[in-house]
């Protein structure tokens, strides 16, 4: 069985260690949100260095450039990190409405081994010009289809998945995204990751369009789930949902709100983390269980002052280890549930 | 009216401002255990190892020292920017306290800086102090606090951080002088411990014995301890130090989630909630250079700018917030008549 990467198709028995949520070349960069969503007009435009670094560590929105990845020899230095930790692949979501640019996905996986799975779909409505909001369910589907079957445009990259699927209030337009991509799901068989959480109305709006077009949830992942209540994740499981907690590594406050408001995942640690994967397993959903850091900014990655993208093979896994949770069960979670999840079984 | 004795003299007890009682300006931890990641060990801390370092804060020598004359003085100004009034410097003889330099960023930034005798855990004793009775201690100490620090004719106005880490016979020997020398003097008297199960109730049968006020006596480091026996150490009526806001990282790579600033906000409102608010005090422990904004830290100023907003948030009233950060180090601090 062979999964589409950015360099082509690749035995799944070959990915390895899989991070199913992460992003490589990106940027938060829709219509009028810069230099509006920064509370710092000082630092907004300046770039980031160790002494702009404590005031992103309570606003990673304060300055413009932590919410760019876009340089190649950069990225480049963080996957080869990655790799030299033991990881393998990396599912990449930059979806539309978050500048992906899956030419330089490749560049980057050529140059360091690292599978990079590239996800197809729209993210967030606040991030959609006008022409997007206006998009049937045809449409969206067509333009999936299109990047599944003959690459995204003018790169000739193919997509290897669906997602992140963008929920944030569950606009018309959010709502068109999700029942467009649960139909490619439903017909070419492909996994699919949804920004969403646990919010449980949000998850039952969702997953009834999900049923309506006839997606199969053994295939569908719900990110952002770190601060789910026990609860919350095991009826998801139930669904068949794979229930992913991304922010491993995010230890950061958003002081000022920023666009997201509350943002309880701004409070939320490794530790508390920790304590929701080991009851998770304890609670029987080990098998429904994703891991994975969701690196977008710049602060994330370890030139500029994050844990990277190795963290969960660096930190996380000798400190489950050392909850209780064998190296087994946790290289379950990283190479075969997300194996597992591609394959559809 | 009270007085507490800063560097540069004298400074009545209302006129101290915002006090942060447990910070260091000019100072060198000792390297406590072995290095995760030995290769960083005599690097610059720059912001490519700096997620290293959250892992191991041990890991690198020039993390373990405050040392730049400009660094600190910006850092200080800065406190006093954003409100800041008066820092308790309690780096201790053997942690390279150069009190020179302190004096000058004093002058510099008009913040009051309240300077520390003492010794600090063993680990950053000088070779000398084994060899040394009680009473040669309790002298330097007196000396410092009534004469000057080296050789200036700036004085001391605290006891510590006294260092106990094992109760070390040098250590007991350290905190008997340092009880004796309150008692000649009134200087309150800061200990140092960390998650001290044992030593805690060593330290309060020793300063007992020596008759020492627990209400002149501020423990350490009480975010490190568990929650019963930082109750216990309350309720025998010492000043409880929630001192390590902004500290956020591992002390090792496997076991070792220390407690976050919302943790510790946890702590501060069990307290006010068993009654015992008017011994709490907060502060920073500044001690890394990658607690410094230059380094990508928050700074000297955290608690007035980011932890006073988030206990608010939290559902502290400002009252109770006034009482921690400005009148409780302020009763503790004055003690001269």
């Amino acid at each position: 069985m062979q999964i589409m990467t950015v360099t082509g198709l690749v035995d799944i028995d070959k990915l390895g260690v899989i991070l199913p949520h992460e992003h490589v070349i990106m940027a938060f960069d829709w219509p009028g949100l810069w230099p509006d969503v920064s509370h710092r007009p000082d630092l907004v435009w300046k770039k980031v260095s160790i002494e702009n670094l404590g005031e992103l560590r309570r606003n990673y929105c304060a300055i413009r450039d932590n919410a760019v990845l876009d340089n190649v020899d950069e990225m480049t230095k963080e996957l080869e990190i990655f790799k030299k930790v033991g990881g393998g692949t990396v599912m990449e979501m930059s979806t539309l409405g978050l500048y992906g640019d899956t030419a330089k996905l490749k560049e980057i996986s050529q140059r360091t081994g690292v599978y990079i799975i590239a996800g197809t779909g729209f993210y967030l409505d606040q991030t959609f010009s006008e022409e997007v909001k206006n998009m049937s369910i045809n449409n969206m589907y067509d333009m999936m289809m299109r990047d599944i079957t003959e690459g995204f445009p003018g790169t000739g990259v193919k997509a290897g998945m669906i997602g992140e699927v963008g929920i944030s209030n569950f606009s018309q337009a959010e709502e068109n995204s999700v029942r467009a991509s649960a139909r490619v799901q439903r017909d070419t068989g492909f996994a699919m990751n949804v920004h969403i959480g646990t919010n449980p109305e949000m998850c039952k709006k969702v997953i009834s369009a999900l049923k309506e077009e006839g997606a199969d949830l053994k295939k569908v992942a719900f990110a952002h789930c770190d601060w789910g209540s026990l609860q919350e994740c095991i009826e998801l499981a139930n669904e068949g949902i794979y229930v992913e907690s991304d922010c491993f590594g995010n230890e950061f406050y958003v002081d000022n709100g920023a666009y997201d408001g509350d943002a309880p995942w701004a409070f939320t640690g490794d530790g508390d983390r920790l304590n929701a994967i080991k009851e998770r397993i304890d609670g029987g959903i080990g098998h429904k269980l994703f891991l994975s850091q969701d690196i977008c900014t710049k602060m994330q990655t370890v030139q500029f002052g994050g844990y990277g993208y190795g963290h969960l093979l660096e930190n996380i896994v000798p400190m489950l280890e050392y909850r209780g949770v064998s190296r087994e069960v946790i290289y379950k979670i990283m190479k075969e549930n997300t194996a597992r999840f591609l394959l559809g079984e | 009216m009270k007085k507490a004795m800063t560097l540069l003299g004298p400074v009545e007890a209302d006129s101290l401002g915002h006090i942060l009682p447990h910070e260091h300006i000019f100072s060198q931890l000792p390297q406590f255990g072995k290095p995760t990641y030995p290769e960083l060990d005599d690097k610059k801390v720059t912001i490519d190892i700096l997620g290293k370092l959250r892992r191991d804060i041990w890991t690198c020598k020039d993390n373990l020292r405050l040392d730049e004359e400009e660094v600190m003085l910006s850092e200080v100004a800065s406190f006093k920017a954003n409100g800041g009034g008066t820092i308790v410097d309690v780096t201790t003889i053997g942690l390279n306290r150069n009190i020179q330099k302190v004096i000058k960023i004093a002058n510099e930034t008009g913040v009051n800086i309240i300077a520390g005798t003492g010794y600090y855990v063993k680990e950053g004793h000088p070779k000398e102090l084994s060899m040394m009775t009680v009473d040669q201690i309790y002298k330097i100490m007196v000396k410092e606090l009534t004469e000057g620090i080296d050789n200036t004719t700036s004085k001391a106005g605290i006891i510590g951080e006294i260092g106990v880490s094992c109760m070390h016979p040098d250590e007991e020997k350290v905190l008997r002088a340092a009880a004796r020398a309150h008692k000649e003097t009134g200087a309150p008297i800061s200990v140092h411990q960390f998650a001290g199960k044992k030593e805690l109730p060593q330290i309060d049968a020793i300063l007992k014995e020596e008759g020492v006020s627990p209400d002149k006596v501020i423990l350490c480091h009480m975010c490190s301890v568990d929650s019963e026996l930082r109750i216990w150490a309350a309720d025998r009526g010492y000043y409880i130090e929630i001192d390590s806001f902004g500290n956020e990282y591992y002390t090792n790579a496997i076991a070792g989630i220390a407690p976050r600033d919302p943790d510790r906000i946890k702590m501060v409102k069990e307290l006010i909630g068993r009654g015992y608010l008017n011994q709490i005090l907060l502060s920073n422990d500044i001690a890394l250079k990658i607690l410094l904004k230059k380094y990508g830290g928050w700074g000297y100023e955290h608690i007035k700018v980011n932890i006073k907003p988030f206990m608010l948030r939290e559902g502290i009233p400002v009252k109770s917030l006034d009482t921690m950060i400005y009148y409780n180090p302020m009763r503790v601090m004055a003690y001269i008549n």
